[in-house]
């Protein structure tokens, strides 16, 4: 049944407000919990695995929360500790999978950019002379550049809730997760697109705090004991706000592996 | 466990209303998409403004008229001409839409009177002027996102409210098969429709309307399994005719559509 407290599919700025309300209702809990994956962040290796099963255990216990089964920290944290090194690997191959499309889109972008440009830069030169050749070469400097843009959003929208895929599902593996991830985004590109537009904005507000400090550094003499000061604040502020805004977004993912999961796979329909 | 703020409104007939509010990320996404609208028509009219007055300013010979005054006015009129548009743009759709915007609508909300009367002119008119002032430092983002009716300053001065647009619609797009209006009624021979309850029959629709934009094995599963609560349900043991899951699950919300008529 299609209950009032299971939602269903959401339109992109519920899930913003949703992930909201749910980080401002548990802020101790998430908010600790981002405060040890960031410290395990500094540690390397071993701390980089901590640190990616923490981001996955926060979208888990939003998930949980939306499902109507909530979860305690512990008791999450226990259920996905044995996949603790998935989640080191699954960071790696992600690494890997945006290195190796950077690459691949940059070079077909580039190949096309010079074949149009040549063609479009050759006729324009003809009619208009040396202004048609700038004109035609910042056009296809600007689609090239847009190309890749593109071409990186879209893999990593594709790919964007691997984690919570692996932090959910008891038999899925790092590389498994982000097959899940490629098969609920279909679909949903232009959505996640509004949902990561939407939740930077609300951020924007705390975004620009932390750049205070800086601005203020640049009226000020390098190397004076106000200056370095000023650096220590600055520090102090730019980890805090990292806390404070990894748990933001992970509940925001942990929401939107909810609505795609109820889009592609009807989990909030049952009789 | 309630994710969205809801209000009841009292509307001047004394009729109770309740509605959900809009929230911070459904009206972060109408912005974006607003003001991406926005800020590239302006870029494109002050571009072709810029075109024509360069144009105009070569024939100030002809026009008798010195190319300094020219450039005065041509810079006032493109200055009004701009803030015309900002301003106008909310003004505009707000008040032509029923207090939507391309932004808004995408989002799924709606700007109406703290009486949930539509808004007017005079609302739409004090919200679009005291936009720049909410966006200072972001002053209309904390008092939305702090506030109980989640109003920025523009909807405490205008007397309105943003509320979300009711998502779950009768199923409009919901295509029934031919095969599925021919069986219907045989089932409404042998199913006793009274044991459909409207949840029941809610989830049924809620499936067909969706089902499209399911995964092929999610949506096989699916079908199958409601399909099979629901016959538990009606205690239909055998079905009249054989026939898929989706095609039995199409029949009972036809059949059950046209029982209610």
């Amino acid at each position: 049944m299609i209950s009032a407290s299971t939602p269903g599919p959401l339109n992109p700025g519920n899930v913003v407000s949703a992930a909201l309300r749910m980080y401002r209702d548990r802020f101790k809990m998430y908010f600790g919990l981002s405060a040890r994956a960031v410290l395990w962040a500094l540690v390397p290796v071993y701390g980089w695995a901590q640190y990616g099963m923490h981001t996955g255990l926060m979208s888990r216990l939003a998930f949980q929360e939306l499902v109507n089964q909530p979860e305690t920290a512990r008791d999450a944290e226990r259920a996905i500790k044995p996949k603790m090194w998935s989640f080191l690997w699954l960071g790696l191959l992600l690494v890997a999978i945006f290195i190796s499309t950077y690459i691949g889109v940059a070079i077909v972008a580039v190949l096309l950019g010079i074949l149009v440009g040549g063609l479009l830069g050759t006729a324009l030169a003809a009619i208009f002379g040396d202004g048609g050749a700038v004109f035609s070469g910042i056009v296809v400097g600007l689609i090239t550049f847009l190309g890749i843009i593109l071409g990186l959003l879209w893999v990593v929208s594709r790919v964007f809730i691997s984690e919570v895929s692996l932090a959910m599902e008891s038999r899925v593996g790092a590389s498994d997760s982000i097959g899940r991830s490629w098969q609920l985004t279909k679909g949903s590109i232009m959505r996640i697109q509004f949902v990561v537009l939407a939740a930077y904005l609300v951020t924007l507000p705390v975004i620009i705090v932390t750049f205070l400090p800086q601005l203020a550094q640049l009226r000020m003499e390098p190397g004076t004991a106000a200056y370095n000061l000023v650096t220590l604040v600055s520090l102090v502020i730019s980890l805090a706000f990292n806390i404070a805004v990894l748990p933001f977004w992970q509940v925001v993912k942990g929401v939107l592996y909810y609505d795609l999961r109820s889009r592609r796979e009807g989990l909030d329909l049952s009789m | 466990m309630s994710l969205f703020n809801r209000i009841k409104i009292q509307t001047p007939e004394s009729v109770e209303l309740e509605f959900t509010l809009a929230g911070v990320g459904g009206r972060a996404v109408a912005l974006i998409i607003d003001y991406i609208l926005l800020w590239t028509s302006l870029l494109l009219v002050l571009w072709f403004l810029i075109f024509v007055v360069s144009q105009i300013s070569q024939w100030d010979a002809l026009l008798s008229v010195d190319a300094d005054v020219v450039q005065m006015w041509a810079t006032a009129i493109i200055a009004l001409v701009m803030f015309a548009i900002y301003i106008g743009y909310f003004i505009g759709f707000e008040t032509a839409w029923y207090g939507q915007t391309p932004g808004k609508r995408y989002a799924r909300i709606r700007v109406i009177r703290d009486d949930a009367q539509p808004v007017r002119v005079f609302q739409t008119t004090l919200r679009s002027l005291l936009r720049p002032v909410d966006d200072i430092f972001f002053l209309g983002f904390f008092c939305i996102l702090l506030g109980k009716r989640e109003k920025r300053i523009g909807d405490w001065l205008a007397g309105t409210v943003v509320v979300q647009t009711d998502p779950r619609t009768a199923g409009k797009d919901i295509k029934i098969s031919e095969t599925a209006k021919d069986v219907s009624p045989k089932l409404l021979e042998v199913m006793d429709f009274g044991l459909v309850t409207p949840d029941n029959f809610a989830t049924v629709r809620e499936y067909l309307k969706r089902r499209n934009g399911l995964t092929t094995k999610a949506r096989k599963e699916l079908s199958v399994n409601l399909a099979r609560s629901l016959k538990e349900n009606v205690r239909l043991e055998t079905l009249p005719v054989e026939m898929t899951a989706d095609t039995f699950l199409e029949a009972v919300y036809f059949a059950y559509q046209q029982k209610r008529r």
